[in-house]
C-alpha cells in the first residue's frame, strides 16, 4: 500500500519524481504558511505524514502535540542542504516506510531513520 | 522624499500589464496591485496615480477593465487620474464611469476645468452631483447616506448609518509606504482620503475620521481645524513591514469613532503578523548562531545570560531558543546601543521579555533603561508585573529594536525584513528568515548556491526562475557563517 507524505517547499521539486517505492512525495504547493498549515493540511488529505528540512522543525512548540492529535506523523531530514536531503529521502525510503508504521516522529540521517521523541 | 524623476517606459507598460491582467468581476483593488507595488521603486509609487490616468485610454476597447481600473482610481483616492477618467467616461457616454469621474472629482486638488466638464455631463443626475458637490441637497434616504459617505465633514457623532469608516493619509508620507497602508485600509473596508500637501482642510475632511499624517502637516491641520480631536491624529511613521501594518492598523481601530470601525478580520491571512500574539511570540526555534546574528549579542553574551538564569534554551536536547528570547536580547542589545552608559542598562528586561507568554491585545510593548517592561493594549502604558498605569517614563517602544541598530562595529539586520525580499515569522520554518512568498529558507537557498550556484537553486525550485532572491541568498550565507 502506496504512504502519502507531505514534504516541505524548502526540500526539492524533484523528490516528487525521483522517489520510488512505497512512498509517495507530495510537494507543498502554497505560500509562506506556518509549520502547522501543513499539519492540517496533510490531516485533512489523510496523509500519513508530514517531512520537514532538519530537526529544529520539530521542536516548533506544540507541533508535536497538535501533529498527535491530528494523527500526523511528523519526520526531519538533517543534511548539509537540500539537494543532500532529498537524497537521504530517497536512498531511506524503505527504512522510512518501515519505521513508520511504529513511530510518529522520525528523524532521517545519511544511513539511517531513528525515533525522535 | 526622493526626487521625482521621469518614468521609465517599463514603468508605464508594467502599470498597463497589472490592469489589464484583472479580472474585474473576481479580483479585489488590493490583489490587483499589490505585486505591482512591491515592485515599484519610491519614484515610480509616487507616479502610479497619474500613470494609470496616462494608460487608462489604451483600456478603452474593454469597459469592464477600464471601469475597474477607474474604481481603482476611485478607492485609491488617486485624484491625479480625474481627468482621464472624466474624459473618457464624456468620450464614450459610459454614464459608470462618469459616476466614478464624479466621485475622483470631488477632491480639493482637481482643477476646477476637469470639475466642470463633469459637472455639465451630470447636472440632472442626483447621485452624480453628490458625489461631485458638497452642497449638493439629498432628496432621498439613499441620497442622504450617499453624501454622508462621500463627504465625511458632514457626519456627526450621532451619525450611525453603518457608513464606512474614513481614514486620511498625509501624502506627504513615503508613497511605496502610502500605497500599501492604502491597500490594507481598503481591505479592512476603509474609505481612503489622500490629503495633498499644502492643501486647505477640505469639507471631505471631518471630525469622524482618522488622519495618519506626519509631524507639520498636524500642525497645519490643527491651525485650520482646531476642533479637530487631536486622538484623531496618528503620527506614526507609515510602516512597511506586514507585523507593523497589523499594529498600525489596530491603533486606527482604537482610533475611530465606535460607529464607523474597520473590518480588522478581512486582514487575517494564514501567517499571523501580529508579533505580539501569544501564538506568534512564543513559537520559533534557533541556533545560538542564529540568535547571534539576529540580535547583535554574541555567543559569549547568551552563555553568560544563561549561566546567569535570565534565559533558557528550548527543551533539554539541543541548544535552541525562541523567539521570546530573540527579541528579549536584541531590545537589552538595542537599549546598550542607544544609552550614553550602556553598563548601566538594566538586565532585568532579559527574562521579563523572554518569559513574556504574548498579549493578543497588545499595541505595543515597552521598556525603560531601569529594567521595566510595560504594554500598551490601546490606553496608554501598563507596567507587565505590577497592572498599574504609568505616566511620564522615558519608556522606549520594542518595535525600535526590531529595526537595524549599530553595536560595536557591527550593524543589525532588521528582524523581520532582513532584506526587501526575506522576511522572519516565528511560526514559519520554525521561525528562520526566509524567502518572501515562499517556504524556502535563507539557509537553504544560501547551502545550494554553495554547492552549485544560481543553477542548483533553480534546479531545486523552478518556481523561482523569474524570481530575484540574491538578497536572501546573502543573509542565508551571513546565517551559516560564511561570509
Amino acid at each position: 500500500m502506496i504512504v502519502d507524505l507531505l514534504y516541505d517547499a524548502v526540500l526539492p521539486q524533484s523528490l516528487s519524481s525521483e522517489a520510488t517505492g512505497a512512498l509517495r512525495f507530495v510537494r507543498w504547493d502554497q505560500k509562506e504558511q506556518p509549520d502547522m498549515a501543513l499539519v492540517r493540511m496533510a490531516a485533512a488529505r489523510n496523509y500519513r505524514g508530514v517531512v520537514f528540512f532538519e530537526r529544529d522543525s520539530l521542536q516548533q512548540p506544540d507541533l508535536q502535540e497538535k501533529a498527535r492529535q491530528a494523527g500526523v506523523a511528523l519526520i526531519a531530514v538533517d543534511a548539509e542542504d537540500p539537494i543532500q536531503a532529498k537524497e537521504r529521502l530517497i536512498n531511506n525510503s524503505s527504512r522510512l516506510r518501515r519505521a513508520l508504521a511504529d513511530h510518529d516522529c522520525l528523524l532521517v540521517l545519511a544511513r539511517e531513520v531513528r525515533p525522535y521523541d | 522624499m526622493a526626487l521625482v524623476t521621469q518614468a521609465s517606459p517599463e514603468f508605464y507598460g508594467a502599470v498597463f500589464g497589472a490592469l489589464r491582467n484583472t479580472a474585474p468581476r473576481s479580483q479585489s483593488v488590493a490583489a490587483t496591485l499589490d505585486d505591482l507595488i512591491d515592485h515599484l521603486t519610491e519614484d515610480e509609487a509616487e507616479q502610479l496615480p497619474s500613470a494609470i490616468g496616462e494608460v487608462l485610454p489604451l483600456l478603452r476597447a474593454d469597459p469592464d477593465r477600464l471601469r475597474f481600473a477607474a474604481e481603482i482610481a476611485a478607492r485609491l483616492d488617486f485624484h491625479e487620474a480625474a481627468g482621464a477618467v472624466a474624459d473618457l467616461a464624456i468620450g464614450i457616454s459610459d454614464r459608470e464611469l462618469l459616476l466614478t469621474g464624479a466621485t475622483l472629482c470631488g477632491h480639493p486638488a482637481v482643477p476646477a476645468s476637469i470639475r466642470a466638464r463633469v459637472a455639465s455631463q451630470i447636472k440632472h443626475h442626483p447621485a452624480g452631483w453628490i458625489r461631485l458637490d458638497e452642497n449638493a441637497v439629498p432628496a432621498t434616504a439613499d441620497q442622504v447616506r450617499l453624501r454622508l459617505q462621500r463627504w465625511p465633514g458632514a457626519r456627526t457623532p450621532d451619525t450611525g448609518l453603518g457608513l464606512a469608516p474614513v481614514v486620511v493619509l498625509d501624502q506627504a508620507h513615503d508613497a511605496r509606504a502610502l500605497l500599501r497602508m492604502a491597500l490594507n485600509l481598503d481591505r479592512a473596508g476603509a474609505v481612503i482620503r489622500r490629503l495633498p500637501k499644502d492643501s486647505p482642510v477640505p469639507f471631505w475632511f471631518g471630525s469622524q475620521t482618522v488622519l495618519i499624517c506626519q509631524p507639520p502637516t498636524r500642525s497645519r491641520v490643527l491651525s485650520s481645524y482646531p476642533q479637530f480631536p487631536e486622538g484623531q491624529i496618528l503620527t506614526d511613521p507609515l510602516p512597511t513591514a506586514d507585523w507593523e501594518l497589523s499594529r498600525l492598523l489596530r491603533k486606527i481601530d482604537t482610533a475611530l469613532p465606535s460607529s464607523h470601525r474597520l473590518r480588522l478580520t478581512a486582514l487575517r491571512s494564514e501567517v499571523p503578523t501580529h508579533v505580539w500574539d501569544p501564538e506568534v511570540f512564543t513559537a520559533g526555534v534557533y541556533q545560538t548562531r542564529e540568535v547571534s546574528f539576529l540580535s547583535g549579542a554574541k555567543p559569549g553574551i547568551l552563555y553568560s545570560l544563561r549561566k546567569q538564569g535570565l534565559i533558557a534554551p528550548h527543551g533539554s536536547r539541543a541548544l535552541r531558543w525562541g523567539f521570546a528570547t530573540l527579541v528579549a536580547v536584541r531590545t537589552w542589545m538595542y537599549l546598550k546601543s542607544a544609552a550614553q552608559h550602556p553598563r548601566r542598562v538594566s538586565k532585568s528586561i532579559v527574562p521579563l521579555l523572554a518569559r513574556f507568554a504574548g498579549d493578543s491585545e497588545a499595541v505595543q510593548l515597552g521598556v525603560t533603561s531601569e529594567g521595566g517592561v510595560f504594554v500598551d493594549r490601546g490606553s496608554g502604558w501598563v507596567d507587565l508585573e505590577s497592572g498599574q498605569l504609568t505616566l511620564d517614563l522615558p519608556i522606549t517602544n520594542v518595535d525600535e529594536a526590531f529595526r537595524p541598530f549599530s553595536f560595536g562595529a557591527g550593524t543589525t539586520v532588521d528582524l523581520l525584513t532582513a532584506t526587501p525580499n526575506t522576511r522572519l515569522n516565528p511560526t514559519v520554518l520554525h521561525g528562520t528568515p526566509y524567502l518572501k512568498g515562499h517556504r524556502i529558507s535563507a539557509k537553504s537557498l544560501a547551502g545550494l548556491n554553495k554547492r552549485g550556484g544560481h543553477e542548483a537553486i533553480i534546479t531545486a525550485y523552478p518556481e523561482l526562475q523569474d524570481s530575484y532572491f540574491e538578497d536572501t541568498v546573502d543573509i542565508g550565507h551571513r546565517l551559516l557563517g560564511m561570509r
